[in-house]
């Protein structure tokens, strides 16, 4: 699914340039469950806005479904992203004015789904994630665990073939963190690619494969367990 | 697809922050409102004779001779010549203004205050659409009236009102209604009401130096302007010039004080640029329509300024948006579409309340201007389509930049950042300069037009004018002058009276041509014709010589200059010096404004002549409406049932700066509005300055800093942008009034506090703006703010 050869990301700092990220060589299969770890300024959030398309490399090359990102402007960029991607952040980063049904909404607006067909797949979602009742509410009126809950349901809403999660429990006590984590393994269990960036070695045992960054570099990468049976629903 | 998603999101976003939506609201309400009124102004002026079928093909003709100024009327014989000779003239008609007429029909009497005296081409040349009757066989007889139907429902009730006959009061004539009309409709120079036959006005006068009728013609398709002026350059050539003057040779002729000009006036321009003596209306003012105009853009960009400002400054409160909506896989077109909606929105919701606010706006400028310079404002389907351009034009053009700008944001950079109110701060920085220079410039300018004003109405203008009341309808009384003037005279509050012909600022045409001895061609000058007691009156200061006397009889034949005449005479000696006719100057009298102050003091010859139509009555000034009484009982036991017409001089001289009177107080208001938007946007920027340095304020205060100190910490950036804008505006304002000011030979010097006074109170109001929320920030309990850290 994703190829990376000799990626790089610099930016310059004064007079100097930085590497953020330095020759990553990279492959991630269809269904794997990945998770970058590395202490912080490794570069895995780069690594991961780069994945997601929200930022561009600076040398090296990036191949998704075997196109080569790394040569397309920015509007085949943007359709791709729009196509395949999914995000789910630290700060949930759900939109203030909307109430939840309008915010989970949001994605299937973009890509001109039609309104029956909207009001259909929400409701959908709501009842999987069991938030019907909360779907008037505004953001600030639900708890830390129910908006990263709302969150995830937005970055699944238009059936993403990857889901990048940037310390999506990085906010959350543990028992609301669990909660989420248990819902990306099921993600996952149903065919969803996800690559997650997380500082917690207990969120790291849900995936099928651990990646340590230090310095830009990938210093470990390791398969924890088997790329799971894709179970239909 | 449309996303309406914006729609319930604007909503609530207006109901979460109210004083943000509030003052972009107020703002830009108020701005439309101002351009609104300001362009409908201009529209209206603009406007005039535009309505009139084929109105580029039609011309007036203005005539000038003897050096008498220029003249709407022309001369009797002008249309025949026209209609004959000219080969560019489809139809040229001739037509004579008339103050109103009172019909009777039926024993009940109808004023109607618009009416022509007209040939059988005036509906030619107007083509009026006549509901009754046809254009061809209106006023064919004297004894025919054409009506608009206004009038005719007015006084017949329900029609047809073909055939319909009524007479005019105080006369045998009677009328029979031969065509009703519709007006045209839009705003004309033309009254519109009745039109009588001019035929039984004719006299066959052949002169081509006398001028009583209103001439117009309509151009033949393939003519235009220029033919019509070759046509008059042959017609002074050929015909005037040898049957006027044939000893001298056509050069002297048409370059002396004898020759007859002739003015070829678009009919679209008439209203707005003719400053002909005569006009059927007093015109309209381009130099007030070209300033309010422009002030009315001008406050509409301010407006859309503050939109933009509060829409940037607040950026980094929608950046976390623009990210998550852009990750959500919105693209740039997206999120332009959203903004603009959201402006688009916003400027709907301001369209209302300038919309409400226009109607009182108009209101205003009518009670504090004076005059009514716009008829209507919500009328019509136009109307509220230029409100509404108006408002989308705003909305788009203000939501432009911010929607370009947002949308822009990258997505990481925009998620991660929290401080996007502090980049780009350049921009909204010149905007600021921008509309302070306007409110300078502005308030510098309604200053000196102001100054200006006063002076023309306060300075000396070389005569006394309080307490002066003129009768114009003296000569009524025939024999009974001199009883009346007695009568007056008894009253113990007046000074003294005076019989004359001509007072200053009153509205006369005495003319008359003088030469000296050393001139070789005589030239036109100002008469006053005066008794003794004219200079007393109006307190005109006596230089030289004498003043006329009552005893001597040969008085008639002499003269009286003002030092202006002396000058243009080039008499050395004044007095004693003889000019034609036999006629002695025996005295000279210091030059006095009896015009406008935007001429030259005119040259002025006084002849003696104790038969004036006037009476012009001097008083102490204690009681004047005892001495009005005493005058109309006076009046009323001599004259019977005619009426006495008087004014005060007073009155008239405040018609001659009638125009700068209007312009001052509209520019005053608006004047106001700018700054008021101004500050408001300022308002509105350090709100959102302050709470974005509430956590320094905070730090700064456990610090140790005092009030004062964070007050100015506040203050400054935007004071010194303030001051940075009079900088701007102080010349350019001191460019513009001194254009304006070059339109008076009479007028203020400009002083260096006319632009220190405007930016010191600009400085101090913007100061007072800022105030408000530097010292409650200042005042804020740094506890409070630093807590949720």
């Amino acid at each position: 699914m994703i190829v990376l050869k000799d990626l790089e990301k610099s930016i310059r700092s004064g007079l100097k340039k930085v590497w953020l990220l330095n020759q990553i060589n990279l492959e991630i299969q269809e269904g794997e469950f990945v998770t970058i770890m590395g202490p912080s300024g490794a570069g895995k959030t780069t690594l991961l806005n780069i994945l997601g398309m929200l930022e561009t490399s600076s040398g090296g090359e990036y191949y998704f479904y075997d196109e080569a990102i790394h040569r397309l402007n920015e509007r085949r960029r943007n359709e791709i992203h729009k196509e395949y991607m999914g995000f789910v952040f630290q700060a949930y980063h759900l939109i203030d004015d909307l109430t939840v049904y309008e915010n989970i909404e949001t994605p299937l607006l973009y890509r001109n789904v039609k309104s029956k067909d909207r009001k259909s797949i929400v409701a959908d979602v709501l009842d999987r994630f069991n938030i019907v009742a909360k779907k008037d509410l505004f953001p600030d009126q639900l708890s830390g665990g129910q908006q990263q809950l709302v969150g995830v349901a937005r970055a699944i809403i238009h059936k993403p073939r990857l889901l990048l999660a940037d310390e999506p429990t990085g906010n959350l006590h543990s028992k609301q963190g669990e909660q989420i984590m248990d819902l990306f393994k099921e993600l996952n269990d149903q065919g969803v690619t996800i690559v997650q960036v997380t500082h917690s070695e207990k969120n790291a045992e849900y995936g099928t494969r651990i990646i340590e960054l230090v310095d830009g570099n990938i210093k470990n990468d390791e398969v924890i367990r088997e790329i799971p049976k894709r179970i239909e629903v | 697809m449309m996303n309406t998603n914006f729609l319930r999101q604007i909503s609530r976003q207006i109901r979460r922050h109210p004083l943000f939506y509030g003052l972009n609201l107020l703002g830009l309400g108020l701005g439309i409102a101002c351009a609104f009124v300001l362009l409908s102004y201009v529209r209206q002026e603009w406007s005039y004779d535009r309505s009139i079928p084929d109105g580029e093909q039609i011309y007036r003709i203005g005539t000038n001779f003897m050096d008498m100024g220029g003249f709407a009327i022309s001369q009797e014989k002008l249309q025949p010549v026209l209609q004959e000779k000219c080969q560019a003239v489809a139809y040229a008609t001739r037509f004579r203004g008339s103050s109103g007429f009172t019909f009777e029909a039926d024993q009940q009497t109808f004023p109607v205050d618009a009416g022509l005296y007209v040939d059988t081409n005036f509906f030619r040349v107007f083509p009026y659409e006549f509901i009754e009757g046809q254009a061809g066989d209106a006023l064919v007889t004297p004894d025919q009236i054409v009506l608009t139907e206004e009038v005719a429902q007015r006084i017949f009730g329900t029609g047809p009102y073909l055939g319909k006959t009524l007479s005019l009061k105080d006369e045998k004539s009677t009328f029979s209604v031969a065509g009703i009309v519709r007006p045209f409709p839009g705003k004309t120079h033309l009254p519109a009401g009745a039109w009588l036959s001019v035929a039984p006005q004719l006299s066959d006068d052949r002169s081509w130096t006398s001028a009583r009728y209103y001439t117009y013609v309509k151009l033949n398709s393939q003519s235009d302007k220029g033919n019509l002026e070759d046509f008059f350059a042959q017609l002074q050539r050929e015909e005037i010039h040898p049957q006027s003057a044939p000893n001298t040779s056509f050069e002297t002729w048409i370059g002396g004080s004898q020759a007859v000009h002739f003015y070829v006036q678009p009919l679209q321009e008439i209203y707005l640029y003719s400053d002909l003596n005569m006009d059927l209306i007093s015109g309209g003012n381009p130099t007030q329509v070209w300033i309010l105009g422009i002030i009315g853009v001008f406050i509409l960009l301010m407006a859309g300024v503050n939109y933009v400002n509060l829409s940037t400054a607040t950026a980094s409160a929608r950046a976390k948006e623009i990210g998550i909506k852009k990750t959500m896989g919105a693209n740039q077109s997206q999120l332009i579409v959203q903004f603009l909606g959201e402006s688009l929105t916003l400027s709907l919701l301001a369209m209302v309340v300038a919309g409400s606010l226009s109607g009182l706006l108009l209101k205003l400028l009518e009670t504090v201007s004076g005059e009514v310079l716009l008829s209507s404002i919500l009328d019509g389907t136009p109307q509220w389509l230029l409100l509404l351009g108006f408002s989308v034009l705003t909305g788009l053009l203000a939501g432009a930049y911010p929607a370009f700008h947002l949308s822009r944001f990258q997505p990481v950079w925009a998620l991660k950042s929290d401080s996007m109110g502090h980049r780009k701060g350049h921009l909204r920085n010149v905007l600021v300069v921008f509309q302070f220079s306007i409110a300078a410039a502005l308030m510098i300018g309604s200053l000196v037009i102001f100054r200006q004003l006063s002076y023309m109405q306060n300075s000396d203008k070389g005569f006394q004018h309080d307490n002066v009341l003129v009768i114009r309808n003296f000569n009524d009384l025939g024999t009974k002058k001199e009883t009346l003037r007695e009568m007056v005279e008894q009253n113990s509050q007046v000074v003294t009276t005076s019989i004359n012909s001509r007072m200053p600022a009153g509205y006369n045409l005495w003319r008359a041509t003088y030469q000296s001895e050393t001139m070789d061609q005589a030239i036109s000058l100002n008469g006053f014709p005066i008794d003794e007691h004219y200079l007393s009156a109006m307190d005109i200061k006596l230089l030289e010589g004498r003043n006329f006397s009552g005893d001597l009889a040969t008085d008639t034949s002499n003269v009286i200059l003002n030092e202006s005449a002396v000058k243009a005479l080039e008499l050395e000696e004044p007095i004693g010096a003889v000019l034609n006719d036999d006629r002695r100057v025996i005295g000279v009298v210091s030059d006095f404004n009896f015009e406008s102050f935007r001429n030259q003091i005119a040259p002025i010859v006084f002849n003696y002549d104790v038969d004036g139509y006037q009476l012009a009555i001097k008083l102490t000034g204690n009681d004047l409406p005892g001495f009005v009484r005493h005058l109309e009982d006076s009046w009323s036991q001599l004259a019977g049932d005619e009426k006495i017409r008087y004014y005060f001089l007073d009155d008239n001289l405040a018609e001659l700066s009638a125009k700068e009177a209007v312009l001052s107080r509209a520019i005053g208001i608006f004047t106001v509005l700018a700054l008021f938007i101004a500050c408001l946007g300022l308002f509105g920027l350090t709100t959102h300055a302050t709470s974005r340095r509430a956590k320094e304020i905070g730090v700064r205060k456990v610090l140790g800093a005092t009030v004062s100190q964070i007050v100015v910490l506040l203050s400054r950036d935007f004071l010194s942008l303030v001051a940075l804008a009079f900088a701007i505006g102080i010349p350019v304002a001191w460019i513009l009034v001194n254009k304006w000011l070059q339109g008076f030979v009479y007028r203020i010097d400009l002083n260096w506090w006319m632009f220190a006074a405007p930016a010191i109170a600009g400085v101090v109001i913007a100061f007072l703006t800022l105030s408000y929320q530097s010292v409650s920030a200042a005042l804020n309990n740094p506890a409070e703010v630093l807590k949720d850290e």
